[in-house]
């Protein structure tokens, strides 16, 4: 379902740059209305040919428009296919290397975090560093938890998830809860 | 760890010595070059076979498009890429993991498995194997039976 989304998406984004195109194209009168495949858009286009003045610039302005929507629309599909994921290394040796992708690892700690009963929600995420991995997790507890006995069985739970699937030494977890429906009060745990 | 020069330097000194070393048993002369994309070919199906093993290669639609084009030299897109010389190979690879397997455990099956491939059917040594964890895959949630 997402790269059906991309998908159309992308094609949107091609349509806007297309239509942005010709408007630009018909006003310098590279190409003529009339000259555009099928009818649908001739008395449209010819309207624009002939515009003068403010009407003019507005065209312009449009086309200019209409085009660079197409291409950020267009770069905001492209740009995660584009870059590389930061990757976590976990080992290093003689026979090569073993590494992890970060989003993967925090997806890892959220399916963790979600797991907890009284968790309605959660946003997890790692900061590794020379000794191991430090989390970070904002959790939403539904009303009525035992918030202290909660944050500590998401601590452990935690670690115990991350040494064990991934490898690597956990050195803090931190859990940062709220209750649902009181988004001004939160309690940090460490 | 090696570094690209290094496996470079290594696939030309196993070319010279391809003569000397990687005698033919037959006794027809000759020399069998094995393709880059045989030896990932072997890897690649060593690696699927492995318990935890998803899938190997990014789902990266780009680097599909690429890999489909051609214009992918080290084909990523589908997950490995090797570097082989007469003797031995260098395997950079990318994969999915099943959720609740052990990261270590799963790549030294991986390891494993490749190298004892690579040796079999190939007669090559796997000088290193790069593992990169491209993502976890999490079991669909099960739907309840009762509303």
């Amino acid at each position: 379902m997402k790269y059906v989304n991309a998908l159309i998406a992308v094609l949107v984004a091609l349509l806007l740059i297309a239509a942005g195109a010709v408007i630009l194209l018909v006003m310098g009168e590279v190409i003529n209305p009339d000259d555009m495949p099928g009818e649908w858009f001739t008395p449209q286009l010819q309207a624009i040919a002939d515009s003068t003045g403010t009407e003019q610039a507005i065209n312009i302005a449009i086309g200019i428009g209409l085009i660079v929507l197409g291409v950020i629309l267009l770069g905001l599909q492209l740009i995660p296919f584009m870059g590389e994921p930061k990757m976590l290394l976990i080992s290093n040796g003689d026979a090569g290397t073993i590494r992890v992708a970060v989003d993967s690892v925090e997806q890892l700690a959220e399916r963790t975090v979600q797991s907890n009963r009284a968790v309605t929600s959660n946003d997890c995420s790692i900061d590794p560093d020379e000794s191991g991995l430090r989390v970070r997790c904002h959790a939403v507890l539904v009303m009525g938890s035992e918030v202290p006995t909660v944050a500590s069985d998401i601590q452990a739970a935690i670690k115990d998830v991350l040494e064990r699937l991934v490898g690597v030494p956990v050195t803090d977890v931190t859990v940062r809860t709220k209750l649902a429906r009181d988004g001004q009060r939160s309690v940090l745990a460490r | 760890m090696t570094t690209r020069a290094d496996r470079t330097e290594s696939r030309a000194n196993n070319t010279e010595e391809t003569g000397r070393i990687n005698q033919n048993p037959s006794g027809v002369a000759g020399e069998t070059v094995i393709a880059d994309e045989v030896v990932a070919a072997i890897a690649g199906h060593a690696a699927a076979e492995v318990d935890g093993v998803v899938k190997l290669g990014t789902g990266n639609v780009l680097r599909s498009l690429t890999d489909a084009m051609g214009s992918d030299a080290n084909n990523k897109g589908r997950g490995i890429s090797v570097e082989a010389g007469t003797l031995e190979a260098v395997f950079d690879i990318e994969l999915t993991v099943e959720y609740g397997r052990p990261i270590p455990d799963v790549v030294r099956k991986v390891r494993e498995s490749i190298a004892r491939d690579i040796r079999s059917l190939a007669g090559m040594e796997t000088r290193e194997i790069n593992v990169d964890i491209i993502a976890i895959e999490f079991p669909e949630r099960i739907k309840s039976r009762v509303r």
